[in-house]
């Protein structure tokens, strides 16, 4: 009588190519897991600091508007001096203009008109004689103009004469800035 | 059935196990790694940002607590007084009045262009300057002297409320300035509880002092 008996384990053993791919594939998902639990606890972590700076900025601004009416009146007067500021630094200051041109008057003319606006001054000068008015217009006038930092587009003697009536000559000038 | 997927396994194990393990890092990796990754990087600016405010807040507190109330009351007034909230014709006039006095020339006219009763627009167009307002007035004084009409014109810049001259008109008897006088409405925006408060800047303090020797 015979028995066929097969002693060959029916199970199959794991070659070196499995035993690898298992270690790989291993150490592959604890580096994927490790970095998701370190990822999730970190982000528990900083979900509770947040929460506790919340808290503490609650607290805060309930803390800086204890005296709204003293905030408020330091804001005002803040907000305002940067506005002022603003003003000042961008309003024109025809004065400024006048007073140099004025400044290059000789001494010995008065000044009878003066109009200023953005563009423009409109200066009229009265002199006893003519002496005074030549200087003026010979070389006061042009050492005026070419210096750059006045921005004088033209200048212009817009009338002349002798006013009867006081007896001084008159000439008007019409100075443009650029 | 069962006995045969039993098997099945039994006989596939070292397969199937290592690629379940990849399959499970591989999901692992896209639905907790990369979108936990972008929002912690979104929780940290957060964290910063609140950091920063509550260091603004702390500031806050500190500097308002350092203030003095009767130096910060003048200053109020101060301002108001520069920079009035309204049409502030009372002042204007007390302005003009100063600066008459101080250059010797007497206030002949004023022409006011106080401005409708209801507008739409908060600061019509033309009407502003930087985003202030501005009321119109047309000034016209005696005076003995071109010059001294431009010293009233000098005096007027050094005044408050701060204006701005747009034309100068100036004989031997009189001058004319048209004149634009600032004012601004209280904004809303600085009374928010967050507002951060600062201390005042040493431009601010400068500008303070010049203020008060206008007023003067």
């Amino acid at each position: 009588m015979k028995n066929s008996i097969n002693l060959v384990s029916k199970r199959r053993r794991p070659g070196k190519f499995h035993r690898r791919l298992f270690i790989v594939s291993v150490i592959f998902f604890s580096i994927a897991f490790l970095i998701s639990a370190g990822l999730i606890g970190y982000r528990l972590i900083l979900g509770g600091q947040l929460e506790v700076l919340k808290s503490d900025e609650t607290k805060l601004i309930a803390a800086v508007n204890l005296d709204p009416e003293k905030k408020v009146k330091f804001l005002t007067v803040k907000e305002r001096l940067s506005e002022i500021q603003k003003i000042l630094n961008e309003r024109k200051n025809l004065n400024n203009r006048i007073n140099t041109v004025s400044a290059v008057l000789p001494q010995d003319l008065g000044i009878s008109l003066i109009e200023s606006d953005e563009q423009q001054i409109k200066l009229r000068v009265t002199a006893p004689d003519l002496v005074s008015l030549n200087n003026l217009i010979e070389e006061k006038i042009e050492s005026y103009a070419v210096e750059q930092n006045r921005a004088v587009k033209r200048i212009e003697m817009t009338s002349f004469g002798l006013n009867p009536n006081t007896l001084l000559y008159e000439a008007t000038f019409s100075i443009e800035f650029i | 059935m069962e006995r045969q997927v039993k098997l099945y396994l039994k006989k596939y194990k070292q397969d199937i196990l290592p690629i379940f393990l990849i399959f499970a890092g591989i999901i692992l990796f896209f639905r907790i790694i990369i979108p936990q990754v972008g929002d912690l990087a979104g929780m940290i600016s957060q964290i910063q940002t609140q950091v920063e405010t509550n260091s603004g807040l702390t500031d806050s507190q500190r500097n308002l607590s350092s203030i003095n109330d009767a130096q910060l009351d003048d200053d109020y007034i101060l301002v108001l007084k520069a920079l009035p909230s309204v049409k502030s014709i009372g002042s204007i006039f007390e302005a003009l009045t100063i600066a008459a006095g101080k250059s010797n020339v007497s206030i002949g006219s004023l022409n006011l262009q106080v401005g409708s009763v209801y507008e739409q627009e908060e600061t019509p167009a033309g009407k502003s300057v930087g985003g202030v307002p501005f009321l119109n007035l047309l000034v016209r004084v005696n005076a003995n002297s071109a010059a001294q009409s431009t010293r009233f014109a000098q005096v007027l810049y050094e005044t408050v409320p701060i204006l701005e001259i747009n034309s100068i008109s100036a004989t031997s008897s009189d001058g004319k300035y048209d004149v634009n006088f600032f004012f601004k409405p209280i904004s809303e925006k600085s009374f928010q509880a967050q507002t951060i408060v600062t201390p005042l800047l040493p431009v601010h303090l400068e500008l303070l002092t010049t203020l008060r020797s206008w007023a003067e």
